[in-house]
């Protein structure tokens, strides 16, 4: 079958079974690696990607369900030379390891801020506990995620 | 993706030739590869000093997330008196790079570590005694610093780049030359921000998992029920409806698939109807102390220290 898909702001156009996770169809067929395969369960987070501003596991999401909605992957955030701020906090706690999880710690950092701009560490704790990082990155990630949610002079200044 | 994007992007992928061998993407760098040192006693084999002054470190450990490019760049930085930003770091490349062994065990920086501190202590002392020649002083009056060599008082230098001229460098390394007194570190020790984090929290960190070869297919093991399995045999019709160019590997007792793309293939993994016979290889579950005691290394020739008992043992 062929999806018209909304990814990172342009519309691509590719041919899948409409039950291929979307994962796959962002990685193999777009060209796209900030979402990574993990457990392929849906249950380690390394799959992340935002849909409609919401973090889904790609790995479970079939590219049929995505129909016109707004697909957001890392690579969609921003670059190394623009980071997003989620992604800047990270660079600048240094909270990477082998990087494998991280996009889905990203991901799911970004939404929460959004919902919650100044979460408590239970609460980013609680939002990550179902993000898994084997090589043990996460007191970085936490303070990462605090870093991100302390106002920055743009956000004074943009009110 | 181009090699030198490939390099800069901070990659320390350690299969990238191996799986890219024959591909013409190898042509440039099989021409410098030929021209390059892979001899473990000469400096050029660990370094290079670019015409632009940049320097090229190639290193057979491989960063896997725990900082070793940064640091190893670091040393020979810190060594060879050039800034931290002017190196570039070749690391597992196994057409370019000298065999180190396994990354493991925290070897990277102590054994990887001080071979790549000596060759750039070397490479150092070569080009103080080439600056030495060049300027008609001393090479005591000389010193090093920001990839370039000055008198004493400054009023004379001469670049890295400029002594090299973008040749080797066709000195030995010396196992017994002198390093830097640690108390004069200025690189060694500063928590310099490691090189692979932009890229790797934007998604444009090359992993293994990305690597997109022409024509590539995908494939997918059918594992066996249990250790030691017999395939009996193998009904391909059971993935016929799958579309993809579903193709039914078999050796013996192994048994994958491969399609034109993931999905197809780990769908037929799933689905392709297998007969095998399973053997009792594995030890019953109750008697299983009884039986790893039965192994020679579980007798050694001292009894076993009390934490290391079994229970009951």
């Amino acid at each position: 079958m062929e999806f018209k898909l909304n990814v990172n702001g342009k519309v691509s156009q590719t041919e899948a079974d409409s039950d291929t996770p979307l994962l796959y169809v962002l990685r193999d067929n777009l060209g796209l690696q900030g979402p990574k395969y993990g457990c392929g369960l849906g249950q380690c987070g390394a799959c992340t990607v935002l849909i409609n501003g919401e973090a889904v596991r790609s790995c479970v999401t079939p590219v049929g369900s995505v129909k016109s909605s707004n697909v957001v992957t890392l690579e969609g955030l921003g670059t190394p030379e623009q980071p997003h701020p989620v992604q800047q906090a990270f660079i600048d706690e240094q909270a990477v390891q082998c990087g494998y999880c991280i996009n889905g710690m990203v991901m799911t950092s970004v939404v929460l801020l959004r919902k919650t701009p100044r979460p408590s560490e239970a609460q980013i704790r609680q939002a990550l506990a179902n993000n898994l990082c084997r090589c043990g990155t996460h007191t970085r990630i936490v303070k990462a995620v605090q870093r991100a949610a302390e106002p920055r002079p743009t956000a004074l200044s943009g009110g | 993706m181009k090699r030198r994007d490939f390099l800069q992007t901070g990659s320390g992928l350690v299969v990238s030739f191996s799986l890219l061998g024959t591909s013409s993407m190898t042509g440039a760098q099989g021409t410098a590869a030929a021209a390059k040192s892979m001899v473990k006693d000469e400096v050029d084999a660990w370094l290079g000093i670019g015409a632009d002054g940049r320097v090229t470190v190639y290193s057979g450990k491989v960063d896997l997330g725990t900082g070793t490019r940064t640091a190893l760049a670091q040393l020979v930085a810190e060594e060879l008196d050039v800034d931290f930003g002017q190196i570039d770091m070749v690391m597992g490349d196994t057409l370019l790079t000298i065999d180190q062994g396994q990354t493991a065990g925290s070897l990277t920086i102590s054994n990887g570590g001080i071979t790549l501190r000596r060759a750039a202590a070397c490479a150092r002392q070569a080009l103080l005694a080439s600056a030495a020649l060049r300027l008609s002083v001393a090479a005591t009056e000389l010193n090093t610093a920001h990839g370039e060599v000055s008198t004493r008082d400054g009023a004379r230098k001469i670049s890295y780049a400029a002594l090299v001229e973008g040749k080797p460098l066709n000195i030995k390394l010396d196992p017994k030359v002198a390093l830097k007194n640690p108390a004069a570190h200025t690189v060694v020790g500063q928590s310099i921000p490691r090189v692979d984090i932009p890229a790797k929290v934007t998604g444009q960190f090359p992993y293994i998992h990305d690597f997109k070869l022409p024509g590539m297919l995908h494939a997918r093991v059918v594992r066996p029920p249990g250790l030691g399995a017999t395939l009996v045999s193998v009904d391909e019709s059971s993935v016929s409806a799958i579309a993809g160019g579903v193709r039914v590997v078999r050796k013996q007792d192994f048994l994958a698939v491969v399609c034109q793309s993931e999905w197809a293939a780990v769908k037929a993994a799933r689905t392709l109807q297998a007969q095998w016979i399973t053997a009792e290889t594995m030890p019953e579950q109750a008697r299983l102390y009884e039986y790893w005691r039965g192994f020679p290394s579980s007798r050694p020739a001292t009894p076993w220290p009390r934490w290391a008992r079994p229970p009951n043992g």
